[in-house]
This record gives C-alpha cells, structure tokens and sequence, in this order.
C-alpha cells in the first residue's frame, strides 16, 4: 500500500511541477549560481595552497560532488516537507494528518517531491568526473561500491538529522527557519572535517556526522578508509534512523495540538 | 517633541512584535555566525607552513573573518523577502494611505530588529574570543568608531537598495532568481566569500564598481587599520554618493511600482 500512495505522491508532484514551468527554470537556474559559488569557494582556496590538511583539490571537490549528490537527494525527497514541517505544528494542521490510516511520518516526510534541484545530479556528476581526473586515485569495483553505500549512508543520516531537528518544532513553536540553519550548518561538510580540531572534531563525527556524511565515501573511494570506520559509518546510519524515528513518536505522543 | 512620541511608540510596538519571536531570530543569527566558526578554519589549514597569504598574516585574516561576520549580521537588511510576500498578496494598499511610509517601516523593523539582534550578538562574542584567543588583533578606539561609523552608512545605502529590490514584485511573479543574484553578490563582491584582495583580477575590478564592498568589506578594513588616510576618505566619499544614488534609485523605482500596482485581491 505504501509503494501505491508513494506512487501517487509521484505523480501528483511531477504533474504539480510541469504546470510550473517558468519556476522550474528560476530554481534550475538558481541553484546553478550556487553550485558555481561552491566550486568557487574551494578553487579560490586553492589558488593559494596545494593541500588542506592533506587533501588536495581534487579530493575536496570529490566532496563537494558527494555534497551535490545527497543535497540532490534530500531536496528531491524531503525538503518541502520537513521545511513546512515547523509551521504545520505551530498551525495544527497536523491533526490531519494523525487521524489518517497511514503512517504520519510517512506523510510527512514523503508527500511532496521537489523537482527544482534534480540539476544537481547532473552537475554533480559532472564536477565529480573533473574532480576524479584532478586526483591520483586508483578506482576499483570494489571501493566505488563502498563510496555508493556510505554517500547512501551520508544521506540517511542527512535525512534523521533534519527530520529530529524540525520535530523540535513540537516543542518549540516558531522555529520555521530551521530547516535554514539545518541547510548552512549541512554546507560546512563540503569541506574536510580536517579543519576541525578538539571538542569540535568530535562533534563532527558524533552529533553533527558531518565528517561521516561526505568525508567517508570520499575516503572510501581513494581506499584511505579504515574497516573500522566503514563499520562506524554504517552503525551511525542505524543509530540516526532508529533515534529520528523514536524521537518522532515521543513528539506526537506529547502533542497536544495548537488550535482546536 | 510629538513626533519623538510617535517614532517611540512605533518602535515600542516593533520590539515587542521582535520579542514574540526571539527564538526566531537567534536562529537566524546562528544561521550567518556559523561562517565565523569555519572560513577562518579552512583558512588556517590552507596556511601550511606559510606565514603570510597575499600578505595577510593568520591573525589578520582570522580577524577578517570575524568582524565580517559580525558586520554581516547587523548590517544586512532584509525588507525584500517580505516585501515580495505583501506586494504579491495586495498588502501593500493599506500603506500607501497611512501616515507613515512603507520605507520608514521597514526601515525602523529593520535597524531595531539589528540592535536586538546585536544582543545576541554580544552573546556569542566570549565564545568568538576563546575559540579564537591565539589569532584576535584589536586595533584602536579611532578604527573600530570608523568602522561603526561606515558600517551605519553601509547599512542604509543596503537597505535602501533591497527595498528597491523588493518592489522588483511589482513587476515579476517570482522574485526568486534575482534575489538569489543580489544574495550571490553581495557574498562574492561584499568580501564575505573571501577578502576582495584574494579574487581573480577580473572579480575584483567588476566588485571595485559595484556598491557591495561598501556594505562589509569597507568597515572591516578600516577596523583592522589598513587603509591609508586617503584610502579612508575617498571610501567614505563614494559611500556618499552610493548614499545619494540608492536613495534616487529606491524613489524612483518605488513610484514605478506603485503607479503600476493594482491591489491583488482587493
């Protein structure tokens, strides 16, 4: 049943996004200057250095790629969602959705697709290829499936931070522009968490992952990643997803509705 | 002596409005700090073994990157969001009858909003200066009051010119991609991206004709003392006539846009 309504969740979606063509085009357009920003913010970097912390620019756009990829991702799936989440709490509209025969968290986090960034795999892929040649790296089979399985993994985690951090929203009313600090503290991760040091690098890879959403896979890729990491990765995945899906039911167990 | 009394209880009613959302807006100060807590982080790993990047040493750019940042917090205003939201809703009719200006409303909800925010600010400042505490530079007392002075001016030059970004509503359905444009420049020639110095020539000779220097870049250079005496006058003097030119440009996009306006929805 879910596969069906996810279908038509698709469709109404797809239909929703062609009646809005010149928008599209705005937002493609948009996010293209953006990407230019980021590819930008790390070439000028390297205009004056070789390395940063031991990454070379091939590497570090090899991140960025890997940003663009999950950023594709989680806006495709998620972002109007969890965006509009904050407000439809502090609304009560939510009670709509409680009383429905479906999962609401399902709903709430799927039924509407945004179209606008779907640029982003392209551009990715296309950087990606750049950023590959500017590197020494020796691809095998094996270490691009690993890549795939943690920016897969990058993504999970990207989507069960996002997703705790606006069910904050049933306890803090008006924090509607959370999904804003969400997107510019996920941004800092096109960098390597090298940069970090002390109680901040350890955040980046317990609480915040930034480090294990686009610094693994890229390590993966170039084999520097130990086994062991690979196993932190994907156990963090685990922890991340089972935390936003628990947080989520103490929320709606405490809500108490805004207007009615 | 009444219109002191008019101006205070309209900036009463704009602070308390503030306060209801207080979350909200410390949210959208984290939101513009967290640069503060990475560039000069990316930066100092790109140093190596450097001393000195386009002959700006670890210290100096580090305390670029803080006073920027908090430059950027209390001197980037922002009308043009809601602006386009009232515009495009026909909410706008009501102030073109009232007695007081739809510019001097924004203008007041903004700077107060600024100084309320500046609180948050002061906040986070012990913060800045333990995570920082081997790399900060104080100049002198004459540099940080240039520094304010031309922060005020950037400021209102700002403001003027995103409120004449604003009405850009009157004309277009989705203000989205220009406003995005204006956000882009404003970071990659307002020197937030990178100390305009540190640009391909090419960037730098389009930022050194464009107003955006002068909303950031120009009051953190007078901050941290490297501008010459005549540097500091000719920064001023243009910031003027940028003064004199976006108040020319907001008035007269303003009676463009309200002579073609026609209130949607009533």
């Amino acid at each position: 049943m879910y596969a069906q309504v996810y279908l038509q969740f698709f469709k109404t979606s797809l239909s929703r996004a062609i009646i809005f063509r010149r928008n599209f085009w705005i937002h493609t357009f948009t996010s293209m200057m953006w990407v230019v920003y980021y590819v930008f913010s790390i070439e000028i970097i390297f205009r004056y250095t070789d390395s940063i912390r031991g990454w070379g620019k091939g590497e570090v756009l090899l991140i960025v790629a890997t940003l663009f990829f999950i950023d594709g991702l989680r806006i495709l799936l998620f972002h109007d969602n969890l965006r509009d989440l904050p407000s439809q709490i502090t609304e009560g509209n939510l009670d709509l959705f409680l009383i429905k025969p479906l999962d609401a968290q399902f709903w709430l986090s799927l039924r509407r697709l945004n179209f606008t960034e779907v640029n982003l795999f392209l551009i990715g892929g296309l950087l990606w290829w750049y950023a590959f040649s500017l590197t020494a790296i020796q691809l095998t089979i094996i270490n691009f499936f690993i890549y795939t399985i943690l920016t897969l993994c990058g993504f999970l985690i990207t989507y069960a931070l996002w997703s705790m951090l606006v069910t904050c929203a049933f306890w803090f009313p008006r924090i509607d522009n959370i999904t804003e600090l969400f997107n510019r503290i996920l941004e800092i991760s096109k960098y390597p968490t090298s940069i970090f040091k002390g109680a901040i690098r350890i955040i980046v890879y317990t609480v915040i992952p930034l480090g294990v959403i686009t610094n693994f896979p890229v390590q993966a890729l170039a084999g520097s990643l130990t086994a062991v990491n690979m196993f932190y990765g994907l156990c963090l995945t685990a922890i991340f997803l089972l935390g936003a899906r628990a947080f989520w039911l103490v929320a709606v167990k405490n809500y108490t509705s805004a207007s009615s | 002596m009444l219109l002191i009394k008019k101006y205070y209880r309209i900036a009463k009613i704009y602070v308390a409005r503030l306060l209801v959302f207080r979350l909200r807006m410390v949210i959208w100060t984290l939101n513009d700090a967290v640069a503060i807590f990475v560039l000069p982080l990316v930066w100092l790993a790109a140093f190596g073994d450097k001393t000195q990047i386009q002959g700006l040493t670890k210290p100096e750019l580090v305390t670029y990157y803080i006073v920027l940042g908090i430059v950027f917090i209390l001197a980037t205003p922002h009308p043009e969001d809601h602006m386009n939201q009232e515009i495009k809703d026909g909410k706008v009719s009501i102030w073109l009858v009232r007695p007081f200006s739809y510019f001097k409303n924004y203008l007041m909800s903004d700077a107060l909003y600024r100084l309320v925010q500046a609180i948050v600010v002061l906040l986070l400042v012990p913060l800045v200066f333990f995570f920082y505490r081997d790399y900060l530079i104080f100049t002198n007392i004459t540099s940080l009051f240039l520094a304010i002075v031309a922060g005020s001016i950037g400021f209102l030059i700002f403001f003027q010119l995103s409120f004449a970004l604003g009405c850009a509503a009157f004309w277009l359905d989705d203000a989205y991609g220009v406003h995005n444009l204006y956000w882009f420049c404003t970071l990659v020639f307002g020197g937030a991206l990178v100390p305009l110095e540190f640009l391909p020539k090419v960037l730098q000779s389009i930022a050194a004709v464009l107003p955006f220097r002068y909303f950031h870049y120009f009051p953190v250079k007078l901050y941290l003392n490297q501008l010459t005496t005549p540097e500091i006058i000719q920064g001023f003097m243009v910031q003027l006539l940028w003064f004199a030119l976006a108040f020319v440009i907001y008035k007269t996009v303003w009676a463009l846009g309200t002579k073609r306006y026609s209130a949607v929805g009533g």
